[in-house]
């Protein structure tokens, strides 16, 4: 899987990840949804919905210009999964213990910037975990997780029977013949049938193990500029810790909310830090590939005689018209004094390119 | 749905010989459903000196090695990909002259399969 997804990484950062996606079938992702995108601007909501962990994950953002190059990536990897994840069980996975959550749920990410056109870089930097993650799956998929255990265990232990009563197999196995007996196991699995597999089958193969309830999620990033692309000229620019959360139905409903720390060192003006508070309502039904959502923040300066309060809000629409790809768009208000946008009108559609791998338990 | 075998291992595992207790413990990883059994048995026609099931990262004392001599353990681990496709397993078994301590990853063809993890060690004299 990781040199799958390694191959599929350079062919996407030369441009041609198009073809790479094809070459690879690579699964499901969402938008790049990354503390670090977020902290540089290129995130599609400043509010993130809690969502599946990836063990790596690459996404590549084109906003504007479609035909060119993309100039904003950001890369995320989940240390757990990336390099414990045998220990993880599927007991201390399904269940909400707030030490697991925030070791299964741990994520940091990077994210890149640039601006060809004044050679201004960015990079950013996030860590993000899950504090609380639910309360459990829907009871659909309570109950079809139930049937598949049984049906398992039954499985198992009919294949238990066979493999312990099969006297040539365990002949080849006492003899220490291992190719042979490698041999005789792969063509005893092709005839092995059990009446068990279809119903597994029926219960496993489109489950999505989403979890509701209420979720919440412990997130920081810090930003550093590269003004002139010029490594000895960096400096770091903003900073924030945020707490976001909310609660995620059955029927693709959630309503989330986010509190928000952020300090910016201030390149062209006076350092100044902020508070931010805003909820984000999101429709996503299971079988759609249609998202919707809408998000209003506001910003209030902790110094006086820094900026005038602001808000801004937003809607959002997400097209997933191919398994890792997504159209996004964005309109509406954005802050007052954002100097990295002309006015505060947001009107964004961008493409969202994504790598990586998936599990479908979120 | 397809069932998968995971790599066999089947190998001998020396023991001291000096009444050392043996141990077994098997991680089941990624978060993935599964379901273990494991017996202990001199041959395939006599009775199981020791059997039971297999919880994933819970200590198995399978007994001292000089009981145990002669004998083989076998493990049977399935392991249904409902939780994305990546599947490991983590065979830790202890007590004897070395530890044996393995990852097997086997990754399934599509959601719903069933990889089959399979071990087996024959407990010899050092």
């Amino acid at each position: 899987m990781k040199k799958i997804i390694l191959t599929c990484i350079l062919s996407g950062l030369a441009g041609g990840y198009l073809l790479a996606q094809d070459e690879c079938t690579l699964e499901l992702l969402a938008a790049p949804a990354t503390p670090a995108a977020t902290m540089l601007g290129f995130s599609p909501a400043e509010i993130d919905k809690p969502r599946d962990v990836s063990d790596f994950l690459v996404s590549v953002a084109n906003s504007g210009a479609l035909s060119q190059l993309p100039s904003n990536y950001a890369v995320e990897i989940a240390p757990a999964w990336l390099f414990a994840g045998n220990k993880i069980s599927y007991t201390s996975f399904s269940g909400n213990k707030v030490t697991d959550n925030i070791w299964q749920g741990l994520t940091l990410s990077a994210a890149v910037r640039s601006n060809d056109i004044d050679t201004f870089t960015q990079m950013a930097f996030g860590v993000k975990t899950s504090l609380l993650r639910g309360r459990g799956y829907s009871r659909d998929v309570v109950q079809r997780l139930a049937l598949a255990q049984a049906a398992l265990r039954d499985f198992t232990d009919t294949l238990n029977y066979r493999l312990k009563n099969d006297e040539r197999y365990n002949q080849l196995l006492d003899d220490g013949l291992n190719e042979e007996a490698e041999a005789y196991r792969k063509k005893f699995f092709n005839n092995f049938n059990s009446e068990k597999t279809e119903m597994l089958e029926e219960q496993l193969h489109d489950i999505r193990l989403t979890r509701t309830g209420f979720k919440l999620d412990l997130t920081a990033g810090i930003v550093q500029d590269f003004p002139g692309g010029r490594f000895e000229q960096r400096s770091v620019s903003r900073a924030g810790v945020w707490l976001s959360g909310g609660y995620e139905g059955e029927k693709g409903i959630s309503f989330l909310f986010m509190t928000r720390y952020l300090h910016s060192a201030g390149y062209l003006e006076e350092a100044y830090s902020t508070f931010d508070g805003g909820a984000r309502f999101i429709y996503a039904p299971a079988e759609s590939k249609f998202t919707a959502s809408g998000e209003a923040i506001y910003r209030k300066p902790l110094q006086s005689e820094a900026l005038p309060a602001s808000w801004r809000a937003t809607l959002n629409v997400e097209y997933k018209f191919r398994p890792a790809m997504s159209l996004n768009f964005s309109w509406g208000r954005n802050f007052d004094g954002v100097v990295t946008r002309n006015g505060n009108v947001i009107a964004v559609l961008s493409v969202f390119s994504s790598f990586g791998n998936k599990r479908k338990i979120s | 749905m397809a069932t998968i075998p995971a790599p066999l291992i089947n190998q001998k595992y020396p023991v001291r010989y000096d009444g050392s207790e043996l141990t077994l413990k098997v991680h089941i990883g990624n978060g993935q459903m599964s379901e273990g059994r494991y017996y202990v048995r001199p041959n395939m026609k006599s009775p199981d000196t020791l059997n039971g099931q297999i919880e994933s990262g819970k200590l198995i004392a399978l007994g001292k090695d000089t009981d145990l001599h002669g004998q083989r353990l076998s493990i049977l681990v399935t392991v249904a990909a409902a939780n994305g496709k990546d599947t490991q397993v983590q065979f830790i078994l202890s007590g004897g002259l070395n530890d044996f301590n393995f990852t097997l990853k086997t990754e399934a063809g599509n959601q719903g399969d069933v990889v089959v993890y399979e071990a087996y060690f024959r407990f010899t004299k050092s």
